[in-house]
C-alpha cells in the first residue's frame, strides 16, 4: 500500500468516526481533516448549538493522543492557557505548570469569549508551537493542532477575534444547520446518553505525524503556485474589500491544498483544489468595506466572484482561448 | 496609445514598410519604376525625423510641421535645381517644381497606363507616397490612431487602380494590405501588454504588470490576416459573378456605361464594351436623313500597345474647322463611286455630354457643329476643339458615300510610304502566333484586297468564331493570342486581332470606334442608334480608295460590306492551294506558342475537343463549380489536416496531451458545443461528460485524457501508459455520433474553430487587465497590521 493510499484509509477512517457524531456534514469533516494534516489550526464559527464542540470533540477522540479544552470565558487569563511558574517550597525552584495548550489538540471553545489580550496569548503557540513563559521557551508537541469555536461576532458578550490572530487559523469553517433526516437522526442518537463516550481512537499522533510528512512531499506546479499568488492578489485588489489576503494567507492556501490532493490519494495539486479551498482559507481572513455590506456581498461571494473571473493556469500555452 | 518608445518606433518604422507596400500599387501605372526607391527614401526620411523629434518629446503638431517642410526642401532640393545657401528655395525654385508638375500632368492625361517616362510624374507619385508616409506616420504613431492610418494608404492604392482601366494587379495589393494588418495587430498586442499579465506565465514576478503573453492574439492575428487575405484574393477568382459590371453596375472608376449611368467616351475602347454589356439599352443618337444612315465613327485607333490600341494625340496642326468644305478621305479617287447623302444628327441626353468626339459617317464633306468642334482629316472624324466642347442638340453632315468595286480594290497599288509608316507598323512584341496565322489564312490570296477578305471571312465563319461579350481578356496583344485561341470575343476582339492580322501581311489597318448601321424607323425618317449599336470595325488601306471597312464581327447583324462579299474560289483570281489548309482559311487554324522558344506555329485543329466557342463554355462552368466546390471544402480539408497534424505528429508526453486537449476544444467549437470560459481540466471534463453519458467507452476516454492533461499540466511526471491522441479520437467520434446532423454538417463544412474567437480572446484579456486596474486594498503594511 502506497503512502498516499495509507493516507487515505485512515483519513476515511478518521472522518467516519467524526460523522457517527457529526451527520451530514462531510464536507465540514473533510476540511477539518484537510486543516489537521496541513498542519493548520481550524475556527469554527457558527450559532450556538449546531454541534461546533461536538466536531472539535470528536475530531480530537478520533485520534489517540493528548487533547485538552479549554472554555474561553470574559475572566480566563493568558497563564490559564500558556502556564505560569509556580514556586516549590520543596525543591526552592520555581517549577512550570504547563497550561492548556500543552497538548497535540487543543479545543478552545467559544475563543471569541475571553478578552482580546487572552485571545493573543495563543499567538505565539499556533504560529511557532512553543511557548515562551519568563523568557523560557517550551516546545509543543507534533502534531499540534487548535481547533477553536467561535459565535458570529454579533452575538453578545463576544470579543472581535484580531485580525492577526485570525490569520493564523489556516481555515473557517461554518456548521450549518443540519438537514432535517440528520437532525431526526441525531436527536435518536443523541438523546439517551453522550455519543462521544462510545467514541473511540482509529489512529494516533504518531500516524498522523507521519501522514504530515506524506503531504509535504505532494508536487505542487510553478502555474498552480502562481494562481494561489493570484488568488490572493486578486483579493488585495478587489474594490469589495478593505483589508486582502495575506501573503501568509497564500502559504496557507497552497499548504491546505497539497492536504487535500492527499486526501484524493493525489501527489500533485490542481487548481481545483485550491477553488475548492479559498472560501473556507481565505474568506475569515478578509475585511469587506461598507459598499460591500451594503451592498450585501459577503467575503465568501467576493471570493467565488474572483475565481470566476481569474483564467485557470495552463503552462503549455498560456491565453489561449477557453483555457 | 502606446506607450513605450521601442513600440513607436516599431509602429513607425512599420508604418514605412506599409506605405512603401502600398506605394507597389503605382508599378503597373508607370513606365518609369524609380519612383518605388525615390518614395521610399523620402518617406523613410520622414518617418526618421518624426522618430527623432518624438525621442525629443516633440508635440505632434510640431513633429507633423517638421516633417512636411522637410518634405517641400527635400523635393526643392531633388527637383528645384540651385537654392539659396543651398537650403532656401528661391523663386526660380517653384517656377522650376511647377513646370516639372505641369509636365507631369500633362502625361498623365496624353497618355494610358503605364504613362511614359516623366520627372514631372515621378514628382507628382513621389510627392504623394511622401505625403501619405506624413499622414501614416501622424495617424499610427503621433496620434496612435492605427486604423485610422489606413485611410491614406487606401488613397494611395485608390488613385492607380482608378488610372488604370483594368485594375491593378493583386500582387500590388497584398504586399499594403499584409503590412497594414500588421499595424494593426501590432497596435493592438501593445496595447494588451499594457492592460495586463496573465496568470500563468509562471516566470513573471508576481505583482510586477509586465510581459502579458500575446502570442494568442498574435496566432489570432496570423489567421486573421491569412483568411482575409485568401478571401479577398482567391475569391474573386472563384466567384465569376462578382464582375465589376455587377458590382457597380459596369462603371469603372471615371469612366464608363452604367445601368441607368451615363456613357463617357474618354476611352472609346472601353466605353464600347461597356456600352454593349449594358442591360437596358438606351437611345444615344437620332438620326434623321432619307436612307438608312451609314455607319457612324467616333474615333480611330492605330497604335496598337501591348494591352490596347490607342488615339492619336490630337495635333492641331492636323484638324480643319468645321466651317468649311471637308477634304476628301486620303487615299480616295474620284473614280470611285459613291453618292451625296444629308444627315441631321441628334445626341440624346444618354450621349456624354463630354466626349471627346462627335459621330459622324466616313467621308464627310461639311459638318455644321459650331466652332466647339474641329475636323480631324487624317481619322475623318470630329473632335472637342477644346476640353469644355459640348456636343450641340443636333448638327447636319453632307457626306458622300464610299463604293468602291471588287476590281478597283483588287487593282490597289502599293500604299504610300506615309500611310505604311503610320498603319502598317507591327511592334517587335507582338506575339508571332498572330502573324503566323495570319499567313496561313491569307495564303491563297493574290493581292491585299484578297488577303483582306479572307481574313474577314475567317472571323466571319460561324462554324469557327463566335460572339461573346463575356470573354474574359482585352485586345491586347496576349488578349489577341487568347482570341484566336479561344474563337470567342466581341466588336473588340474581332476588330483588333484583324487589324493586326492585315498588317502582318503588309495591310495597312486601323480599328474605328463608333455605331454600327441602325434600325430605321420605317415612316418617320428617324433612325436611333442605341448603346447597343456601339460598335468596333477595322479599316484597311487601298491606295487609290482609301481606307475601307470591313466587318469581321459574327453575330452582331451587320451585313458583309458589298465590296468584300464571301470568297468564293471564283472571286478569287489567284491560284488556290490545294491543300486544306489554304483552301479553307477559315478550318480550325489555331496558333499555339511554345511556351519555351516563344515560337508560333499553326495546327489545323482536329475538331475534337468542340467546335469553336461551344465546348468551351460549359467547360469553363464546370471548372468553376469545381473551383467552388473546392473553395467550400478548403475549410474542412484544412480542420481535417490540423487534425492530422496535431494527433499524428510524433509528440511526448505533456505536448501530446495538450495537443489532445487542444483538439478536443477545437471539435467542441466546430460542433457547437459550449467550451466557454476558463476551467480547469476536471472541471471541463465534467462538462463534457453530460454529452456522452450513453458510451460507456467514450465517457472512460474522455477521463482518461482529462487525468492525462491534469498530470501534464500539474504533475510531476506523466502517467506510462498515457495515450492522449487515441483517447482523444474516441472522445472526438463519440461527440460527433451524439451531435445532431446539421451540427455536423457544419463542423465538416464550416469548422468554427478555424475561426478566430476575437470576442472570447478580448473579453478574457480585458478581465485581466480590469483586475489589474482595480484600486488596490489597502494591504497589512499600510494597516499596520502584524505579520
Amino acid at each position: 500500500m502506497s503512502s498516499f493510499e495509507t493516507l487515505a484509509a485512515v483519513t476515511d477512517r478518521v472522518g467516519k468516526n467524526i460523522e457517527r457524531i457529526i451527520e451530514g456534514k462531510s464536507d465540514v469533516v473533510r476540511t477539518a481533516i484537510t486543516v489537521l494534516l496541513a498542519e493548520g489550526h481550524l475556527l469554527i464559527e457558527d450559532v450556538p448549538g449546531v454541534g461546533k464542540t461536538m466536531l472539535a470533540k470528536s475530531l480530537a477522540r478520533s485520534i489517540d493522543c493528548s487533547v485538552k479544552r479549554i472554555q474561553f470565558t470574559p475572566d480566563l487569563l493568558p497563564s490559564d492557557l500558556t502556564g505560569v511558574s509556580i514556586y516549590n517550597r520543596d525543591t526552592r525552584e520555581f517549577e512550570f505548570r504547563p497550561g492548556g495548550v500543552f497538548a497535540n489538540i487543543v479545543v478552545g471553545d467559544e475563543i471569541n469569549r475571553a478578552s482580546p489580550k487572552t485571545q493573543s496569548a495563543l499567538l505565539e503557540c499556533m504560529e511557532e508551537r512553543q511557548v515562551t513563559v519568563d523568557s523560557t521557551t517550551y516546545e509543543l508537541t507534533a502534531p499540534f493542532m487548535v481547533i477553536a469555536t467561535q459565535n458570529p461576532i454579533e452575538m453578545e458578550g463576544t470579543y472581535t477575534l484580531p485580525e492577526a490572530q485570525r490569520d493564523r487559523f489556516m481555515a473557517r469553517v461554518s456548521m450549518g444547520y443540519p438537514v432535517p433526516r440528520s437532525e431526526l437522526a441525531m436527536l435518536d442518537s443523541h438523546s439517551a446518553a453522550n455519543p462521544l463516550d462510545d467514541l473511540e481512537p482509529v489512529t494516533d499522533g504518531a500516524e498522523i505525524a507521519k501522514l504530515v510528512d506524506v503531504v509535504r512531499t505532494v508536487h505542487i506546479s510553478d502555474a498552480v503556485k502562481q494562481y494561489a499568488v493570484d488568488i490572493t492578489s486578486a483579493t488585495r485588489r478587489s474594490p469589495d474589500l478593505r483589508l486582502g489576503a495575506s501573503p501568509r494567507a497564500s502559504l496557507h492556501l497552497v499548504r491546505a491544498a497539497r492536504a487535500h490532493a492527499a486526501l484524493e490519494a493525489r501527489d500533485y495539486v490542481i487548481p481545483d483544489d485550491l477553488q475548492t479551498l479559498a472560501v473556507p482559507v481565505l474568506a475569515h481572513r478578509l475585511i469587506t468595506n461598507l459598499e460591500a455590506q451594503m451592498g450585501g456581498r459577503g467575503s465568501e461571494q467576493i471570493i467565488s466572484a474572483l475565481l470566476r473571473s481569474l483564467p485557470i493556469p495552463d503552462p503549455t500555452s498560456p491565453g489561449r482561448r477557453g483555457d | 496609445m502606446m506607450r513605450g518608445t521601442m513600440e513607436r518606433h516599431k509602429m513607425a518604422g512599420l508604418g514605412w514598410v506599409t506605405t512603401v507596400a502600398t506605394s507597389l500599387s503605382f508599378y503597373p501605372a508607370l513606365a518609369d519604376k524609380r519612383f518605388v526607391f525615390i518614395g521610399a527614401v523620402l518617406a523613410a526620411s520622414l518617418v526618421g525625423a518624426g522618430a527623432v523629434l518624438r525621442q525629443v518629446r516633440a508635440p505632434w503638431h510640431v513633429v507633423l510641421g517638421v516633417q512636411l517642410l522637410l518634405l517641400f526642401e527635400l523635393l526643392a532640393i531633388g527637383y528645384g535645381g540651385r537654392l539659396k545657401y543651398h537650403v532656401l528655395p528661391t523663386e526660380a525654385t517653384f517656377d522650376r517644381v511647377e513646370r516639372v508638375l505641369r509636365a507631369g500632368a500633362e502625361t498623365a492625361q496624353e497618355y494610358a497606363a503605364p504613362a511614359p517616362e516623366s520627372a514631372g510624374l515621378t514628382l507628382m507619385v513621389v510627392f504623394f507616397i511622401a505625403l501619405v508616409a506624413i499622414g501614416v506616420d501622424l495617424l499610427a504613431v503621433g496620434l496612435g490612431r492605427v486604423p485610422l492610418a489606413g485611410l491614406p494608404l487606401l488613397a494611395l492604392y485608390t488613385v492607380p487602380v482608378a488610372a488604370l482601366p483594368k485594375g491593378i494587379p493583386v500582387y500590388a495589393f497584398v504586399p499594403g494590405a499584409i503590412g497594414y494588418i500588421a499595424m494593426l495587430t501590432t497596435a493592438e498586442r501593445d496595447r494588451l501588454v499594457h492592460w495586463g499579465r496573465l496568470v500563468s506565465r509562471s516566470e513573471a514576478p508576481w505583482g510586477v504588470g509586465d510581459g502579458i503573453d500575446t502570442s494568442g492574439l498574435t496566432s489570432t492575428g496570423r489567421k486573421v490576416t491569412f483568411l482575409a487575405l485568401s478571401a479577398a484574393v482567391v475569391l474573386p477568382f472563384v466567384i465569376p459573378a462578382f464582375a465589376p459590371s455587377i458590382l457597380d453596375g459596369g462603371r469603372q472608376p471615371g469612366r464608363g456605361v452604367g445601368n441607368g449611368g451615363t456613357l463617357t467616351f474618354d476611352d472609346p475602347m472601353v466605353s464600347l464594351a461597356q456600352s454593349l454589356k449594358r442591360s437596358d439599352p438606351v437611345d444615344v443618337l437620332v438620326v434623321q436623313s432619307d436612307d438608312r444612315p451609314e455607319y457612324l465613327r467616333l474615333a480611330v485607333l492605330y497604335e496598337p500597345g501591348p494591352d490596347a490600341w490607342r488615339t492619336r494625340p490630337i495635333n492641331l496642326a492636323e484638324t480643319l474647322r468645321l466651317d468649311q468644305d471637308l477634304p476628301a478621305p486620303v487615299g480616295l479617287l474620284p473614280a470611285v463611286g459613291g453618292e451625296d447623302r444629308n444627315l441631321v444628327i441628334s445626341p440624346t441626353s444618354n450621349f456624354p455630354s463630354d466626349s471627346a468626339w462627335l459621330p459622324v459617317p466616313f467621308a464627310s464633306r461639311l459638318v455644321q457643329a459650331g466652332d466647339d468642334w474641329m475636323f480631324v482629316s487624317a481619322d475623318q472624324t470630329v473632335t472637342g476643339a477644346s476640353e469644355s466642347s459640348e456636343p450641340p442638340t443636333d448638327y447636319s453632315v453632307e457626306y458622300r458615300t464610299v463604293e468602291p468595286t471588287t476590281e478597283q480594290l483588287r487593282s490597289a497599288d502599293a500604299a504610300p510610304e506615309d500611310i505604311t509608316d503610320r498603319y502598317a507598323q507591327v511592334p517587335a512584341d507582338v506575339p508571332s502566333a498572330i502573324g503566323v496565322t495570319a499567313r496561313a489564312v491569307v495564303s491563297g490570296a493574290a493581292n491585299d484586297y484578297e488577303a483582306g477578305v479572307l481574313l474577314q471571312d475567317f472571323f466571319r465563319d460561324s462554324d469557327n468564331f463566335s460572339y461573346d461579350l463575356d470573354v474574359g481578356y482585352g485586345y491586347g496583344y496576349d488578349a489577341m493570342v487568347k482570341f484566336l485561341d479561344k474563337r470567342r470575343g466581341f466588336c473588340q476582339q474581332f476588330a483588333a486581332t484583324m487589324a493586326m492580322m492585315a498588317r502582318e501581311v503588309g495591310i495597312p489597318s486601323r480599328i474605328v470606334v463608333g455605331f454600327l448601321k441602325p434600325e430605321r424607323l420605317e415612316g418617320t425618317g428617324h433612325s436611333v442608334f442605341t448603346s447597343d449599336n456601339v460598335h468596333s470595325w477595322p479599316e484597311l488601306y487601298f491606295e487609290g480608295v482609301g481606307w475601307v471597312r470591313f466587318e469581321p464581327t459574327p453575330g452582331v447583324g451587320a451585313p458583309l460590306p458589298a465590296y468584300a462579299p464571301r470568297p468564293s474560289v471564283d472571286d478569287l483570281g489567284g491560284p488556290r492551294p490545294s491543300t486544306p489548309t489554304a483552301t479553307a482559311p477559315d478550318d480550325r487554324i489555331r496558333p499555339s506558342l511554345d511556351p519555351e522558344t516563344g515560337d508560333a506555329s499553326v495546327a489545323p485543329d482536329s475538331g475534337s475537343s468542340g467546335s469553336g466557342s461551344g465546348g468551351a463554355i460549359p467547360s469553363t462552368r464546370w471548372l468553376m463549380v469545381l473551383a467552388a466546390l473546392l473553395a467550400l471544402a478548403v475549410p474542412g480539408l484544412l480542420r481535417r489536416a490540423i487534425r492530422r497534424h496535431r494527433l499524428i505528429e510524433p509528440n511526448e508526453g505533456a505536448s501530446a496531451a495538450e495537443a489532445a486537449w487542444l483538439e478536443l476544444r477545437d471539435t467542441m467549437l466546430d460542433l457547437g458545443l459550449p467550451w466557454t470560459g476558463s476551467m480547469t481540466p476536471r472541471a471541463r471534463g465534467r462538462s463534457i461528460q453530460r454529452f456522452l453519458y450513453e458510451d460507456p467507452d467514450g465517457l472512460s476516454a474522455l477521463n482518461r485524457l482529462t487525468s492525462c492533461v491534469e498530470r501534464a499540466r500539474y504533475a510531476s511526471s506523466l502517467p506510462a501508459d498515457a495515450h492522449p491522441g487515441e483517447d482523444v479520437r474516441t472522445v472526438v467520434s463519440a461527440l460527433t455520433r451524439v451531435a445532431a446532423r446539421g451540427r455536423r454538417i457544419r463542423a465538416a463544412l464550416i469548422p468554427a474553430s478555424l475561426l478566430p474567437d476575437l470576442r472570447a480572446q478580448t473579453e478574457q484579456l480585458r478581465e485581466k487587465g480590469a483586475i489589474r486596474r482595480l484600486r488596490p486594498a489597502r494591504d497589512w503594511a499600510a494597516r499596520g497590521g502584524t505579520q
